[in-house]
């Protein structure tokens, strides 16, 4: 225990101290010998003892005074008076600076090993308790922080699923409910607090009255029941909507810390199925619409090669014609370039990430759109620089700049037949990496929708959104190790910043 | 046979230098006690190094209980002071002179609840211990054992009896008690067969 503890030792009568220093140290403690107080203050640095010895008269201040100065700065570390002194008054005041020992000279050994040995076991058990505090400390803060980032999982379940979350009591009320859940029997939750559940639904044509059954299941001996079945809640439309209800068993501790028992329903509803499968139909026509224009162009391009071969013979065949013809197969050509375009997208990809210089993508999708006609009216700026090579796929960054040209000529509207509006796109580096950032001084978003941006089928545009466009963006950038950001400045419009890794040879 | 007290401002000059010096005295004993151990510790047992430093050890530790004895003395001044202390100092300082005159002396521990006395009470039951031991010198083997107690069953509150115990006891009980007879108005020491009895008047104990 007495190993490598360290002792300092505050006495003026140098035989007195080197014997006890002697002892301490043939003893295994480690000891530094101060002739007075403040020599001692001198030495004492917080951690670095583990039990202070000092005589109580010497020279200067007392030891009484040391004892107080250890008292005020380092309460746990414990001091023994070693002292010839025997009075009372003494005694008494050492005790009252809550000395851990008081011992009279001339001490035996055994004495002042038996004290010191005691002392060092003290700060060493108080300086566990404190570090088992701060672990506890620490533990309780982990803690806290989890719960805090369940409650805000919790939280964006309960806000955002479209299934249903009620938490019910023991007794069949409800303590709690989804937003989703609250839409759709027409009602906040607050309202729905201490609801008897069987007054939301429809009694089930086996079970009865889903409360009985909630009560049923929570006075099971164990939490492992549970229940699953098809029932009707009643919407605020006045329909019994057909919902397939899990209900769950589970035990938290109450405010007094003893177990209580919930059940949470979870509920896969006729509603929240509908927007999901409005979603997928959404995807799904999509895709379809994509397989027939591919196959559609593949049809034209099979019929322009013929074409083209015939114009040939008959610009050899009759001179007279050839400007005709020249202009004819310039149409055909630009037809070829269009089928290209949409035939590209739609071939099975193979990633190639490379050098991809950002400048050339996006004059390539401006010159893309602008063929489209998609870009009049609208005054484009490019502040574009040289060099900006990024680590990616070519077609990943045309994705990237097409989907957000297009967001942002979407968002210039009509301008009443006169100019749009304008789009400024700037190209440049940013430390390691390159920077692509498309600013409209269109109509911006609703500060509550730019949270939602990124997510697939979160549209603006209305019914002629498909609400991919952002979150294709964002999810192309992610594999690529960049981030994507998007702002509303004040002075209106919306920015779009992606920054991406530089290509390094 | 009354006597005369030192004046009290002579007695508070005395204790004061006695305390200075125990104090003084301390801390080479501390010195002597901690490296005549080590040096117990460090030499072979049964050796003759062993042996000298037993003797060390034991004369630092006798020392050791008499300046204790008498810091006791020095700190409490002419302050009562509890009886338990009292008969342990007596028996501090002369328990180990006894026994060299084959005298063992035996301290009954003052019971639970005793009353403090005064410092005229133990200087006079000092007074009566080298009284006693000077008694005890001169009647070597003639003197068997001495017992110090509380004898409460004496007609003044308090009462600290003495017994002896051998062929030369009643004597030297009546001698002893010659010796310090009257020290205070309150306080009589009386030979009582075998007995030397220290009583107390109320001005005397300080319950």
């Amino acid at each position: 225990v007495t190993s490598h503890a360290s002792v300092l030792l505050v006495e003026d009568d140098a035989v007195a101290a080197l014997a006890l220093r002697s002892a301490l140290v043939r003893a295994g403690y480690r000891v530094q010998v101060a002739s007075n107080v403040d020599e001692a203050l001198g030495l004492f640095v917080p951690a670095a003892f583990d039990v202070v010895v000092t005589d109580l008269v010497m020279p200067g201040r007392s030891g009484l005074e040391l004892l107080r100065h250890v008292d005020r700065s380092e309460p746990l570390l414990p001091v023994i008076i070693v002292t010839g002194d025997q009075s009372v008054q003494a005694a008494a005041e050492a005790v009252r600076g809550d000395a851990f020992d008081y011992l009279t000279k001339p001490v035996s050994g055994e004495e002042l090993l038996d004290a010191v040995g005691r002392a060092v076991e003290r700060r060493r058990e108080r300086r566990d308790a404190e570090e088992e505090a701060i672990r506890r400390d620490r533990e309780h803060r982990h803690l806290a922080a989890r719960h805090e980032r369940l409650a805000s999982i919790l939280s964006v379940l309960y806000d955002r699923v479209p299934e249903g979350i009620v938490v019910i009591d023991r007794d069949g009320r409800i303590l709690d409910a989804s937003a989703s859940f609250a839409r759709l029997v027409g009602a906040s939750p607050v309202t729905l607090f201490d609801r008897e559940v069987s007054t939301l639904f429809e009694p089930h044509p086996t079970e009865g009255d889903l409360q009985r059954l909630v009560v049923r299941l929570a006075a099971a001996t164990t939490t492992d029941e549970g229940w699953r079945g098809d029932v009707g809640v009643r919407a605020a439309d006045g329909r019994a909507v057909p919902a397939r209800v899990s209900l769950s068993v589970c035990e938290a501790p109450d405010a007094e810390g003893g177990p209580i028992r919930y059940v949470v329903a979870l509920l896969f509803h006729e509603v929240a199925h509908e927007e999901l499968s409005e979603h997928l139909q959404r995807a799904d026509r999509l895709a379809t619409i994509g397989l027939l224009a591919g196959s559609a162009a593949h049809e034209i391009k099979n019929e322009l090669g013929p074409l083209v071969g015939y114009l040939s013979m008959v610009q050899t065949s009759d001179p007279g014609l050839e400007s005709m013809v020249a202009a004819m197969r310039d149409s055909v050509r630009r037809v070829q370039e269009h089928v290209e375009e949409i035939l590209v997208p739609l071939r099975p990809r193979v990633r190639a990430r490379g050098a991809v210089d950002v400048r050339d993508v996006v004059d390539s999708v401006i010159a893309l759109l602008r063929r489209a006609g998609r870009l009049r009216r609208i005054r484009i700026e490019q502040d574009a620089a040289d060099g900006v090579v990024v680590l990616a796929d070519k077609d990943e960054v045309h994705q990237i700049a097409l989907n957000l040209l297009s967001n942002a000529i979407d968002a210039l509207g009509d301008g009443d037949g006169g100019a749009r509006g304008r789009i400024d796109v700037t190209v440049r580096r940013d430390s390691s990496h390159g920077l692509l950032e498309i600013r409209d001084d269109g109509v911006g978003i609703e500060p509550s929708m730019r949270a939602h941006v990124f997510e697939p089928f979160f549209t603006t545009k209305g019914p002629s959104g498909t609400g991919l466009g952002l979150a294709v963006v964002n999810d192309i950038v992610r594999t690529l190790r960049g981030r994507v950001s998007l702002d509303c400045p004040t002075e209106g419009g919306t920015v779009v910043t992606v920054v991406v890794p530089l290509y390094r040879c | 046979m009354p006597s005369t007290s030192p004046s009290s401002a002579r007695v508070a000059n005395l204790l004061r230098l006695m305390h200075a010096v125990t104090h003084d005295l301390s801390n080479p004993l501390q010195a002597l006690l901690l490296h005549a151990t080590m040096g117990l510790e460090d030499a072979e047992p049964g050796s003759e190094t062993a042996q000298r430093h037993e003797a060390d050890v034991e004369a630092t530790r006798r020392m050791r209980t008499l300046l204790r004895a008498l810091q006791g003395l020095a700190t409490a001044g002419e302050r009562p002071r509890s009886l338990a202390s009292a008969l342990q100092r007596f028996a501090d300082i002369f328990a180990e002179r006894y026994a060299r005159f084959g005298l063992p002396l035996e301290v009954v521990p003052a019971p639970e609840g005793a009353p403090e006395v005064s410092g005229i009470v133990e200087e006079s039951l000092l007074s009566i211990g080298l009284s006693l031991g000077v008694r005890a010198r001169r009647s070597v083997a003639g003197l068997r054992r001495a017992r110090l107690h509380l004898h409460a069953s004496g007609s003044a509150p308090m009462a600290l009896a003495i017994d002896l115990e051998g062929d030369a006891a009643v004597d030297a009980v009546a001698e002893v008690a010659a010796d310090v007879a009257l020290v205070d108005a309150s306080i009589t020491v009386t030979a009582e067969g075998h007995s030397l009895v220290l009583r107390v008047s109320a001005a005397g104990a300080s319950a």
